[in-house]
């Protein structure tokens, strides 16, 4: 295992999951998250470093610093009755270990001290600090002792700190007192260490003289912690002079023997075996929690994006009903003249028709009896035409019911769920101006593609049969029809109003025969592609909630990663 | 210190008012249930407020010699004390013989244990001894919160070891009491005398009493009265040592009280936890803020939109009105009554002409009145997006769902659509029905005079101009006579059958003329019907428009008058 390659892996994993918040807690899951990547941090620099670490952890006030100072031979953490007294953690070690390389503890200083200087000066730590104090004694080369900040006490940081040392230690020395020892949360850590299996040596201190062992089962015995007889000593209570009289005691050197013959260099490396598998073991099993977790809720957002293009698609069918059944009279008057005037320029006899009709029609004209509208037009006015009569109001409308329906049934119930947050950033709802821009533009591609279309059908077209001349119009023409029937009628209503309308001219004989075909399947292409311009608005409005909900989702490639480190986390656990 | 019994009364009335009345609140109904009974149970305290006795509570940790602190101020051992952890697992009561067992203790589910006493010295107060709220027993905590209603007084016991516990502090916050109502007491501070010399014992001693009260005033305990003790030295010899404030501390607690005195302790704390039931509604206000926002957004776009929301209206009326209305209105007015002759023929033939031609007419009209005059749908699109678009904004303000359904009820599209309805029907109708055909008599004898000239033209035409000249001249039978056979004469000749001709085809000129003209006339009038009718419509969908406007104003206003009342109460202090 190459540690650097694995380490910068572990970074890019760890920052790049996320959740939305679907199916799990994500400020749970952010906790998991920082959990498993520290005990991985931890695996990595324990390593390839063959020292055990013993911490020290219990309430404040139990006398750790003095347990511990009297184990190290040296007043090293300041002890007192101020409450809490040890800032930050003291870590007495061997000199040389180049303890500081990698810490891994996020936002931990490494700061180093030597013993021999502190004989007088005793340390307190320092908040958000490990202080290393090195010393040169051979025979304990292979310790390395952890006093902690307390776990109880106001400063929440301490509790942070000690959790943090605990996912660090080999063995730990949890120190407690007559009056402590039934407090609810030194006894909760006990028992996580006890379910966690690491091995442990329990000092009830400051007892007093009525207590014996038996007071402790009796306190435990329904709470399913069990007390080995082999590690559990009680020190008796000895006032201020402590640090004179602890080692003198005989319970004190019971307890040293037996550390240190536990912890002996030739026991080392089967406690250090096991106790490397073990941490192995449950950074397995967080990582599968994770994974767990990640999976559950990548399927839950799977789901929710189904939700969403299904709320997508009823908005959409809703809307092109709702289109359909408010086709007006009107737009179908509009309709049949364009189309008329349309086919008007593909009649050969029209012009001879046109002229008798005027040749009639003038008198009565005159009579006020007929009027013939103009339909000529420029492609500029009917692009200009177009967009005042294309009405946005509908697709503003649809939009307000989808992002209504969205938040209505696809947000989350959870305030604090990040996807909730998401969904309502300002940014997330496509505005009126928006909306038009967007419509436009969609115009505008489909002008392109309708000059390009009929550019190539002219080009495939013999002379004769004049269509190149005509293409311009009927460009436009068509246009508008299609328009009108995507917006107006839906395409059911473009095949038979192009069927009806045209038949006449048709049957006539003219020469747009050979165009009719063509005409009817562009005009279909066209509203089609009409259509999905204006479903296109809410197209991209959903493309943004599902862009709020992929932002918010663990990458595959960190999902990746995540896998192999279980992979490799396996390999450890074997051993 | 006056005892504010009729505010804290108003105040408890005011709450369970809110909770009662159907207002916008955001609690479920739980939460509503549960807050009634917690009302309810401050309400009887405050009827009970008159009890002289005051109830104190001994609380701390485990092991911080609570029992002790106990026996020590009874003088007795009445608490059973151990070195075993947790000790006490129930609320023990210490209680002088004369006194009357407080009423509400009765109902109390915490298990408890009585011991009476005759000390006249402490007549006047109950002693609880509780169990701890630190050990890893959570059953005790749950027990001391649920005491707590009966406490009036409260002593915290602490030791040089658990003095900065971080349980202590959670606790402390979590206690609905007036701070001044608590007295702290540091036990086991014959630890810190140990040796000969006392020196350095009154040093940490010093040391630590500081700590203790800096960190209770970080816990906002403003001046709190701290007594560092021996409980154990205060029960086992009769004369404390002089570090001991042992007697300072008994002095405190069973200090003879008067009546007034008890009554502002009790009332106190029961100001402390109506405020306390008060700021449950803090968020009351914050959600109607929230709404409050959403709705003044909304009724500011609302207003600077209004006249686009009008235009669109008619729009979509005039269309509906130009194509459902106008086949009926003229239905309504053609009949061919006014035209005479050969106006009335050619109407008919044109009639004819149209039903043979013009089934596809047929098919587009409406099948009833009834359904024809249903409202368009496009208008309720427009008042639904109205919905849409205000819910859409609550629902991005966090507007909780009670909120929400609340005010979808107040505009309540589908109850006012219906009633739009009916009334864009009887409007309709009232239109249609109120139109009558124009009676036309000008152009009636327009027509007649008309046709009646043509008549005479033809025949002084037809006439021969000897037998005409002698009708003039002398008309009677005779002349007369002569006249029409000169007409019947001339009839069968070429000049009369050119006469004729030209005639029928002058007839038929005018019928065509007159009936285009009668039409023209309809179309006009049919045209002002519909022009009144829009007007009508338009004037519908304002009043529409309207009543959603003033539903948002009304919503807003109670929405207010609630913010307002429950501001008055929160911001009282």
């Amino acid at each position: 295992m190459s540690g650097e390659k694995s380490s910068s892996g572990y970074d890019s994993w760890a920052d790049s999951i996320r959740c939305p918040g679907l199916s799990v807690e994500a400020e749970g899951l952010a906790r998991t998250v920082e959990e498993v990547s520290k005990r991985w941090a931890v695996l990595q620099y324990e390593g390839p470093r063959p020292c055990i670490w013993i911490v020290f952890i219990g309430g404040t006030g139990t006398g750790k610093s003095t347990v511990f100072n009297t184990l190290c031979g040296l007043p090293l953490s300041r002890t007192g009755i101020e409450r809490p007294k040890t800032r930050g953690p003291i870590a007495y070690a061997y000199r040389g270990m180049s303890l500081e390389q990698g810490f891994p503890i996020p936002g931990v200083r490494v700061k180093k001290a030597s013993a021999d200087a502190s004989e007088e000066q005793r340390f307190t730590g320092q908040a958000g600090e490990i202080l290393i104090v090195e010393h040169d004694r051979r025979e304990i080369s292979h310790w390395i002792l952890v006093d902690t900040p307390d776990l109880d006490s106001l400063e929440h940081d301490h509790r942070r700190m000690a959790d943090d040392l605990y996912l660090m230690s080999d063995v730990v020395v949890f120190v407690t007192s007559q009056e402590k020892y039934a407090d609810g949360v030194p006894y909760e850590f006990l028992k996580t260490i006890q379910k966690d299996g690491k091995p442990f040596f329990f000092i009830l201190n400051k007892a007093g003289v009525e207590m014996n062992p038996e007071d402790l089962s009796f306190a435990f015995k329904d709470h399913d912690v069990r007390m080995p007889e082999d590690r559990f000593w009680l020190f008796s209570y000895l006032s201020s002079a402590a640090p004179e009289i602890l080692p003198k005691g005989g319970d004190f050197q019971s307890f040293e023997k037996a550390f240190s013959r536990t912890l002996s260099p030739e026991a080392m490396p089967h406690v250090l075996g096991e106790e490397r598998a073990r941490k192995a073991q449950v950074l397995g099993e967080r990582l599968d929690t994770l994974l767990g977790a990640l999976k559950q809720e990548q399927k839950a957002s799977e789901q929710w994006l189904s939700d969403l293009d299904r709320l997508f698609k009823d908005s959409c069918e809703a809307f092109l009903k709702g289109r359909q059944e408010k086709f007006s009279e009107e737009s179908r008057a509009y309709l049949q003249s364009e189309i008329r005037n349309l086919f008007d320029k593909y009649d050969v006899l029209a012009r001879p028709r046109r002229m008798v009709t005027r040749i009639i029609s003038t008198p009565l004209r005159l009579l006020g009896f007929r009027k013939r509208p103009d339909a000529r037009k420029t492609r500029e006015e009917v692009l200009a035409k177009l967009r005042e009569k294309v009405d946005l109001s509908p697709v503003n409308r649809m939009l307000d019911q989808f992002n209504r329906n969205v938040l209505e049934h696809l947000s989350p119930q959870d305030h604090a769920s990040p996807l909730y947050r998401a969904l309502r950033k300002p940014d997330t709802v496509i505005t009126e101006g928006e909306v038009k821009e967007h419509i436009w533009k969609e115009q505008e591609r489909l002008l392109a593609w309708l000059q390009e279309t009929f550019e190539s059908l002219s080009q495939g077209i013999p002379k004769h049969k004049e269509w190149g001349i005509y293409s311009t119009s009927v460009l436009w023409g068509i246009f508008i029809v299609s328009m009108e029937a995507a917006i107006g009628g839906g395409l059911g209503f473009l095949d038979a109003a192009v069927d009806s309308l045209l038949a006449p001219f048709v049957t006539k004989g003219a020469v747009e025969l050979f165009a009719y075909g063509e005409l009817q399947k562009v005009a279909r292409e066209l509203a089609e592609r009409y259509q999905k311009g204006l479903l296109s608005v809410i197209e991209e409005q959903r493309d943004r909630y599902s862009g709020k909900l992929e932002s918010l989702r663990t990458p595959q490639e960190a999902m990746t990663n995540l896998e192999e480190i279980r992979k490799t986390v396996s390999n450890l656990e074997r051993g | 210190m006056e005892v504010p019994t009729q505010r804290m009364r108003k105040e408890i009335l005011e709450i369970q008012g809110f909770l009662a009345q159907g207002l916008f609140l955001a609690l479920t109904p739980e939460e509503r249930k549960a807050l009634l009974a917690s009302s309810q149970k401050l309400m009887d305290r405050l009827d009970a407020l008159s009890d002289q006795v005051l109830v104190a509570g001994v609380v701390g940790g485990t092991g911080v010699g609570k029992s002790t602190v106990m026996n020590a101020l009874a003088g007795a051992e009445i608490a059973s004390t151990s070195h075993r952890r947790p000790n006490t697992d129930r609320v023990l009561l210490y209680r002088h013989e004369g006194v009357e067992f407080p009423r509400a203790l009765t109902k109390t589910a915490v298990p408890w244990h009585e011991v009476i006493h005759q000390a006249d010295g402490v007549r006047r107060i109950i002693m609880c001894d509780l169990p701890d709220f630190d050990s890893l027993v959570g059953e005790h905590r749950e027990r001391v919160l649920n005491f707590l209603e009966h406490l009036d007084v409260l002593v915290f016991v602490t030791s040089p070891e658990k003095y900065a516990d971080h349980a202590l502090y959670a606790f402390l916050e979590g206690v609905p009491k007036a701070r001044p109502n608590f007295t702290f007491v540091l036990n086991k501070v014959d630890l810190l005398f140990q040796g000969e010399d006392l020196e350095p014992g009154y040093r940490q001693l010093a040391s630590l009493t500081g700590l203790f009260q800096e960190y209770l005033q970080k816990a906002k305990v403003s001046e709190p009265l701290v007594f560092p003790v021996s409980a154990e030295e205060a029960f086992r010899s009769p004369v404390a040592s002089p570090w001991n404030q042992f007697p300072a501390f008994r002095r405190e607690i069973f200090r003879d009280r008067e009546a007034k005195e008890v009554m502002a302790i009790k009332s106190s704390n029961l100001d402390q936890e109506v405020q306390e039931l008060l700021s449950r509604l803090q968020a009351e206000v914050v959600h109607i803020d929230s709404l409050g926002r959403v709705l003044d957004e909304f009724a500011k776009q609302f207003e600077g939109e209004r006249g686009e929301w009008k235009k669109r209206g008619q729009e979509i009326l005039d269309a509906w009105v130009d194509t459902r209305m106008k086949g009926y209105v003229l239905d309504r007015l053609e009949t061919l009554a006014p035209l005479v002759g050969p106006g009335y023929g050619v109407a008919r033939v044109a009639q004819e002409w149209r039903y043979w031609k013009g089934e596809k007419r047929e098919e587009a009209r409406p099948p009833s009145p009834e359904e024809a005059s249903e409202p368009p749908g496009a208008l309720r699109d427009q008042l639904e997006n109205a919905e849409n678009r205000v819910l859409h904004r609550a629902l991005q303000g966090s507007v909780p769902a009670s909120y929400r359904d609340r005010l979808q009820a107040t505009l309540g599209i589908e109850r006012a659509w219906e009633a739009f309805s009916a009334r864009w029907k009887q409007q309709v109708e009232l239109r249609l029905l109120t139109q009558r055909a124009p009676l036309l008599v000008g152009f009636r004898m327009v027509q007649y005079i008309t046709y009646l000239t043509l008549l005479v033209l033809l025949l002084t035409a037809l006439t021969d101009e000897e037998a005409g000249r002698r009708f003039l001249a002398d008309p009677g039978w005779a002349s007369s006579f002569l006249a029409l056979f000169s007409i019947v004469k001339s009839l069968f000749s070429m000049t009369g059958l050119g006469a004729v001709v030209t005639f029928g085809l002058i007839q038929v000129f005018l019928g065509a003329t007159f009936y285009k003209r009668y039409k023209a006339r309809l179309e006009r009038k049919a045209r002002k019907t519909l022009l009144a009718l829009k007007r009508d419509l338009g004037r519908i969908w304002s009043g529409e428009l309207d009543r959603v406007r003033g539903a948002l104003k009304d919503c807003w206003s109670e929405l207010g008058e609630q913010r307002r009342a429950l501001a008055k109460r929160l911001g009282r202090e």
